[in-house]
């Protein structure tokens, strides 16, 4: 077992966003995270690495287990470097060229010298295909280049575990191929993945296992097929009614996400 | 205008100019230290010292410079008696005129420095954070340098503005710029050309200053985006 989720709990002030999660996740699973928006799903990667800490349930990594309860600061940054996360909003580090940003972890946090981990970042760079920008700012880069560096960024530091939290919904539509190709190569090479994405198409493809979030539980899940041919919670059939196909459906306008690619596609007819 | 005595007079001058940096340079050194401590505070909401901070700032704020001069030269050394016992009257006056800077610079910064730290996203600490680097690892590479950068412009206003703050040190009697050549001026009246002199002086500091300021800001602004410099 490479992540092992028990009895996750949440809420933001009243809201409560978790409601008991278990998951279960095998070494070299790609698991994919579907859910409208509020479902819950970010929050979920974001209590692996303790980004929200859970109020209530652990979280193990590999053969490190954390209690949401009684969390301390070492348990918090072992779980952190056991894990690696995939932005939204890839959040480079803006004073740092791209070549600086793969190298930062593996300078500052696994104390490799220099010149070895400016190697491994350049090979690392040159496969997520950012082998002539390794000097640039990443002002300098489109999104797509951007979140293909926040990708290598986070694949240098040999994680347990990768996560991606909607790691194509900030970029411009022409830009999301290249990105879903680069994840999809390093799935793989057979790393564990949990992603949430909003990209029934990339799921279908990469996923190993497809989970159906809403208010804050695991729906359903299953392989690809099961959940997004023929799923057999109402729920989750209505869901991918409308992400399909948002016109049949007068509520769409409550399952779009509220990033600036998506609010650009959405028919403002609400 | 009186050109031999401003002749005499130029040299004597400058040879102030030593002390006017020296209380411009200390007390932004450790105003901004405080600044900086202030800003951390207040950006991460620590109950109590955020409180205090924020009261501290709007307080020295709210007092003109040269009243937070006396203060700090009058009632320090008092305070300092009743609560140590230790006599403090034999401290050079400019101590208390750089304590009095320290204040004013510290709660002017802090304000820039907060706004400057407000300004990178926190999307960039929570990277830092999962790539299993420490807060403050990740304050000190990624945040830091950055809000610093932001910060420049502001802080190379404020400090020119205490180079000129040194001149109220003249009514605790600390010989730096002004102080000295009003003293050459008195005698013969010629206080046309001694504040010719100066202007002269405070000009050419400030412009140095605005230079130094300036190529620091292009070398850490490296980074953004080249249409926004």
């Amino acid at each position: 077992m490479m992540v092992s989720l028990k009895n996750i709990r949440k809420s933001f002030g009243s809201q409560q966003v978790l409601n008991g999660v278990d998951l279960e996740i095998d070494v070299g699973e790609v698991v994919v995270i579907l859910g409208p928006s509020g479902s819950g799903k970010t929050t979920l990667l974001r209590t692996i690495n303790f980004l929200d800490p859970g109020d209530e349930g652990s979280v193990t990594v590999g053969n490190h287990t954390v209690n949401c309860k009684k969390h301390s600061r070492p348990d918090v940054l072992q779980l952190r470097r056991r894990t690696a996360m995939v932005f939204q909003n890839y959040n480079l580090f803006a004073n740092k060229t791209i070549l600086e940003n793969v190298m930062e972890g593996l300078v500052t946090v696994k104390r490799r010298p220099k010149p070895v981990a400016e190697e491994i970042s350049r090979k690392m760079l040159t496969r997520v295909g950012l082998s002539e920008r390794f000097d640039y700012y990443p002002s300098a880069l489109s999104g797509g280049q951007q979140q293909r560096a926040g990708i290598a960024r986070a694949l240098v530091l040999e994680p347990d575990v990768i996560l991606f939290d909607e790691p194509t919904s900030a970029l411009d539509p022409e830009l999301v191929g290249e990105v879903l190709q680069t994840i999809k190569g390093i799935a793989e090479t057979g790393i564990t993945m949990i992603v949430v994405t909003h990209e029934i198409a990339f799921a279908k493809e990469v996923a190993s296992r497809v989970i159906y979030m809403q208010d804050g539980v695991i729906v359903e899940q299953g392989s690809p097929s099961e959940i997004l041919v023929h799923p057999k919670d109402p729920r989750t059939q209505r869901f991918l009614r409308r992400i399909t196909d948002p016109s049949q459906d007068p509520k769409h306008i409550d399952m779009r996400e509220d990033s600036p690619a998506n609010e650009k596609s959405v028919p403002t007819s609400a | 205008m009186n050109f031999d005595f401003i002749r005499e007079a130029l040299p004597q001058v400058l040879a102030a100019v030593p002390v006017t940096l020296e209380m411009a340079v200390l007390a932004t050194i450790a105003g901004w230290i405080l600044g900086i401590l202030m800003a951390v505070a207040r950006r991460n909401k620590i109950p109590v010292l955020s409180q205090l901070c924020a009261a501290f700032v709007s307080f020295i704020r709210g007092v003109p410079m040269v009243i937070l001069l006396y203060v700090s030269y009058y009632a320090l050394p008092m305070i300092i008696y009743s609560a140590t016992g230790i006599d403090a009257t034999s401290v050079p006056a400019i101590w208390y005129a750089i304590a009095a800077l320290t204040l004013d610079q510290a709660a002017y910064s802090s304000e820039v420095f907060r706004a400057a730290l407000n300004s990178v996203n926190r999307g960039q600490l929570e990277a830092a954070w999962s790539v299993g680097m420490t807060t403050w690892q990740a304050m000190r590479r990624i945040v830091f340098p950055q809000a610093l950068a932001v910060a420049l412009p502001n802080l190379s206003g404020l400090f020119v503005g205490i180079i000129k703050g040194t001149s109220l040190a003249y009514y605790v009697g600390v010989y730096e710029i002004t102080a000295t050549a009003n003293l050459l001026a008195t005698p013969g009246l010629n206080f046309i050309e001694a504040y010719v002199i100066t202007t002269l002086i405070y000009e050419l500091i400030s412009f140095i200053c605005n230079r130094l300021f300036r190529s620091a800001e292009i070398r850490l602004g490296r980074f953004r985006p080249k249409t926004a410099a």
